[in-house]
């Protein structure tokens, strides 16, 4: 019998925040020992022959490679506390740098993506529960499973050939044509060549993204597909659903404003499970299409065996997971009141 | 004997493949002959690929697919065709080791958290937590970059990597299940009887896990094969020669710009078609595993609404001289009742009745069978009085309530005749059925907890069913109303705007109460409407319903299997058996001289044990799929005779106004 206010979304805010401190450090903690207690040091694995004995010291030293492995460990961790991931073996740029130059794209892949996916999957897995065991829904349920089982590379590479190679409507790779940038505001392509009005840039960007997002946007679409049409049937056959039809009310208004917006609920906190698998996604489908974002940056990366790179990108999305996932819970927290009161 | 059990096993297990539903039958084979026919490819590799994994004699460059290459011939001289072949071999391979490597460190990790509990319990779950909250091929990227330093790349290196996904999964459901059964009796018991502890607890786990290990293991199974590919694809996988799809796709790359398109092509479909047929067959299995899946098959609680199919049954039936009936197949819940319209054979109803129900019929499609929930049952309430439906849970009350006010699941197909408040709803067409519910008949539910959506507003349920209903009435004015409404039932006004969750079960119940009411119908129909709360709620909740009806005039259905509510608040009981009513009449007529055997047990129960558990009564109710011929008591009855057994007694008037359905009272022999 509580009241519905703003301090109990902060209070679930708060102790939500306690329980995201635990996991970000064990996440830290995990990459650190996987990535640096192997035999053999970073610098050796990632150059090997390639310079002199000298010039190697020289470049340990400088990564603070060679302290103990524990002064090691703490430096990492208080450099990460304030957003210092230290610096690429081979390129000698701190990988601060290397994010803020290519989180954007990242963010803009993912985004796009993600409309996709939920604009297929809540429209395939909704008409599939509403017409449950019917063909259409038998279509819609083996079309999530294809869409899941289809290597995202694989899918992206197969447009490529559909679409750039064979029609030639679109880009195989790349963000934008070259000199097309639009001024920096959000550095998201699309947004900002909205907000200075430049259709060029816009039409540009919209055709480099198109195959990219649609392709990743796909893969998870798949996934949502099961999970909307998996809520839905649950909803459709809640006891308030069977309330609302007793009281008269239409068939249409049971479906879209009772079933279908219960079924959202936790789809949302579903997304943000499925973040993950986007990110994962994101590292291929970037690869692909040599779209500029993080991902392409530690495929290019792993190609190079950068360990300390590696590691400093693997640290970041670390915390970008950790940090998704709290916004994701207190999203859900705002969108259904119940959450709050657990 | 073995085959005896084997059989009747065998049995038993064939009539659990058919209860299930024939679409997710159909995708589980399909799943299996998919994952059968890439296994038995995986084993006779060397026999069905023409050429070597990675053997380019003479093989020409980027040749088209054709009779000689099935599927082509790559930039290296691979022949694409035997590439995925032994691919499927390799992704065996590495699925194979990478679930073994992840049971056999989550498991022992899972049985020794759930075991030991404590602190080391809460470290191993955060760490599994951690890892499984990130994504997992990034998770399985790092443990392949990490091992290829000291390890190299290789089939062992892949699989470890891959099974670093998977470990927080074993441990999971290990650990859950241990913690479980640590504690529980059973386990002291029998170590009571010298097991030692450790023993009971692995062996119950294993039991318990086994179970749901085929399931964990082809979805597994289906990810590792995508993350292989994606390793490969990103350079760590298993390193040519090793034939891997994944890798033969990134090296394709080059291929598709120039437009040679089989390089790619292929390997990707074979990723595809394998990853599908594990995934069907993952979800296949769950689907008979998982019970609850199984139950839903019966049909009872799926909810499929789809268009409503009204015919009319045969007119054979009609000119063979009985009643016109119109059959109406609930394919949604969507539209109220079917019913005959009345050919005036059958008399109206007196003006003062405000629900009649004549030979209502349900009978429920079930992959088994039909089912006849309800039996031409036929009720009559007048304005003003309250009748109680009582009987034991199964025996069709419910579905009589819901076939009145039409809100029966899909497959449900009802006949008969239902007039409320002197309509008849076989006049009305679709909308007006639907408006009819509401308006002319209400109905509250045993649970209130759930029976508001949990996301909108107790005042947004009243708006939305009045303007439902009158369209043209203004949001201010049904929220006018619905404030009365709420006043009456004492939930006071400021909480007009809360959710349901900020209120008691009671509170719930009078909203309900409320939003029934809010339209002003003749009938209200309450189903168990005060099972789940407490006695004093439960009084409160009766004397509500009881002044409800004495003054707005209007009719009350109260389904319960509890005598002592019908005692207080009913004019007249109606006794339901096996889907059929047994007896019929006035509260302190009845209460007096029960006729039928089946009243004077559940009376006796009531009276003896003063609980509201039927049990008292040996025995359970038939199978409704193969109902007796005769008497549906009759296996229970203590009074049982022969005609019993073969001739079914029907509805007969008593000279005290009860109607009883017993061979043992007159007029039941028909
Ligand atoms: S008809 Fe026969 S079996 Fe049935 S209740 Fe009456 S006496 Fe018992």
């Amino acid at each position: 019998m509580a009241t519905r206010g703003g301090g109990s979304l902060r209070a679930y805010v708060f102790a939500r925040l306690l329980l995201a401190l635990p996991m970000l450090f064990i996440l830290l903690t995990v990459t650190f020992l996987l990535l640096r207690v192997a035999p053999g040091d970073p610098v050796t694995a990632t150059l090997g022959g390639r310079v002199s004995d000298a010039r190697a010291d020289q470049i340990r030293r400088d990564l603070g490679l060679d302290r103990p492995l524990w002064r090691q460990y703490t430096s990492y961790l208080a450099d990460v506390s304030h957003g210092d991931f230290g610096r690429a073996i081979t390129t000698n740029r701190p990988l601060r740098t290397t994010i803020a130059d290519r989180f954007p794209a990242t963010l803009e892949l993912t985004l796009a993506a993600m409309v996709v996916a939920i604009g297929v999957g809540v429209l395939v897995g909704a008409l599939a529960a509403r017409f449950r065991d019917t063909p259409i829904d038998v279509g819609g349920r083996l079309l999530g499973i294809l869409l899941y089982a289809a290597p995202i590379f694989w899918l992206g590479i197969m447009l490529q050939l559909l679409f750039s190679i064979q029609l030639g409507w679109l880009p195989t790779g790349g963000r934008i044509a070259p000199f097309h940038e639009p001024r920096s505001i959000t550095r998201l392509y699309l947004v900002d060549s909205l907000f200075t009005a430049n259709w060029a840039a816009f039409g540009s960007a919209l055709r480099y993204l198109t195959l990219p997002a649609v392709t990743l946007g796909l893969v998870i679409g798949g996934i949502f597909i099961r999970l909307v049409r998996v809520n839905m049937l649950q909803t459709l056959k809640s006891d308030y659903v069977e309330a609302a039809r007793a009281r008269g009310i239409g068939e249409r208004r049971v479906l879209f404003n009772h079933a279908f917006r219960n079924a959202l609920v936790p789809v949302v906190t579903i997304i943000g499970l499925q973040f993950a698998l986007l990110l994962s996604g994101a590292v291929l489908t970037e690869a692909t299409f040599t779209w500029p974002g993080i991902g392409l940056s530690l495929y290019q990366f792993l190609q190079n065996r950068d360990y300390t790179a590696v590691q400093g990108l693997v640290t970041f999305y670390a915390l970008f997971v950790v940090g998704v996932s709290l916004l994701i819970d207190i999203a859900s927290a705002w969108v259904d009141p119940r959450i709050r009161f657990q | 004997m073995t085959g005896m059990g084997m059989s009747a096993r065998r049995q038993r297990l064939s009539r659990l493949w058919r209860s299930t539903h024939p679409t997710a039958r159909r995708l589980l084979v399909a799943g299996a002959v998919i994952t059968g026919l890439f296994l038995v490819m995986a084993v006779l590799a060397p026999l069905v690929a023409p050429y070597g994994e990675a053997e380019y004699r003479d093989l020409p460059q980027l040749a088209r697919p054709s009779s000689h290459y099935w599927f082509g011939t790559t930039n290296l001289r691979y022949d694409v065709f035997s590439r995925v072949v032994f691919g499927t071999r390799l992704a065996f391979q590495v699925v194979i080791l990478s679930t073994g490597f992840a049971m056999v460190i989550g498991v022992p990790l899972g049985l020794f958290a759930g075991y030991s509990g404590r602190r080391l319990d809460r470290v191993l779950v955060l760490l599994m937590d951690a890892m499984y909250a990130f994504p997992s091929l990034l998770l399985a990227i790092v443990a392949a970059f990490a091992l290829s330093r000291f390890v190299g790349q290789g089939v062992p290196a892949a699989a470890l990597s891959i099974s670093v996904i998977y470990i927080p999964q074993y441990f999971r459901v290990v650990r859950n299940h241990t913690l479980a059964v640590r504690e529980e009796a059973f386990v002291e018991a029998a170590r009571a009887m010298g097991a030692s502890r450790r023993t009971i607890v692995g062996r119950y786990v294993f039991f318990n896990v086994v179970q749901s290990v085929p399931v964990i293991f082809t979805v597994n199974a289906a990810d590792a094969i995508l993350t292989l590919a994606a390793l490969g694809f990103l350079g760590y996988g298993v390193p040519i020669p090793a034939a891997e799809w994944g890798y033969d796709i990134s090296r394709a790359i080059g291929d598709v710009a120039n437009g040679f398109w089989w390089t790619s092509l292929f390997p990707g479909l074979f990723i595809l078609a394998l990853v599908t047929g594990l995934t069907l067959l993952g979800e296949g299995i769950n689907d008979v595993v998982n019970p609850l899946l199984r139950r839903r098959g019966l049909g009872v609680g799926a909810v499929a609404p789809g268009a409503l199919v009204v015919e009319r049954a045969g007119t054979a039936l009609e000119s063979a001289g009985s009643e016109p009936i119109l059959v109406v197949t609930e394919e949604a819940p969507v539209e109220p009742v079917a019913v005959t319209p009345s050919a005036g054979t059958s008399p109206g109803p007196a003006p003062d009745t405000a629900l009649l129900v004549a030979e209502l019929r349900v009978t429920y499609a079930t992959p088994r069978g039909p089912v006849v929930a309800v039996e031409g049952a036929s009720i009559e309430i007048k304005r003003g009085e309250s009748l109680g439906l009582v009987g034991e849970s199964g025996c069709g009350k419910s579905t009589l309530g819901r076939g009145i006010l039409g809100i029966l699941p899909p497959g449900a197909t009802v006949t008969g005749r239902v007039v409320i408040g002197g309509v008849d709803l076989a006049t009305l067409d679709a909308g007006e059925r639907r408006r009819a519910r509401g308006e002319r008949a209400a109905m509250i539910f045993q649970e209130p907890m759930t029976r508001l959506d949990p996301l909108q507003r107790v005042e947004d349920h009243f708006v939305e069913t009045i303007r439902a209903h009158h369209p043209e009435t203004s949001r201010s004015e049904a929220r006018a109303m619905a404030a009365t409404a709420l006043a009456a039932m004492r939930i006071p006004l400021t909480r007009a705007r809360n959710y349901p969750h900020e209120f008691s079960g009671g509170m719930r119940q009078r909203i309900m109460i409320a939003l029934g009411l809010v339209l002003g119908p003749a009938v209200l129909v309450a189903d168990e409407p005060t099972t789940s709360l407490d006695v004093i709620v439960e009084a409160q909740i009766l004397e509500i319903l009881d002044d409800l009806r004495r003054r707005s005039d209007m009719a009350l259905l109260l389904i319960t299997h509890n005598l002592g509510i019908v005692a207080e608040t009913c004019d007249r009981l109606a006794v339901m058996y096996a889907g059929q009513i047994v007896e019929l009449g006035d509260v302190h007529t009845v209460f007096a001289r029960p006729r039928h055997p089946y009243t004077q047990g559940l009376l006796a129960s009531v009276i003896s044990l003063d609980t509201e558990q039927l049990s008292s009564i040996p025995g359970s109710p038939p199978d409704l799929l193969d109902p007796p011929v005769g008497c549906r008591f009759a296996d229970r009855c203590p009074f049982v005779m022969d005609v019993c057994w073969h001739e079914p007694p029907v509805l007969a008037g008593q000279d005290d106004g009860t109607q009883v359905a017993c061979h043992l009272h007159p007029g039941a022999g028909s």
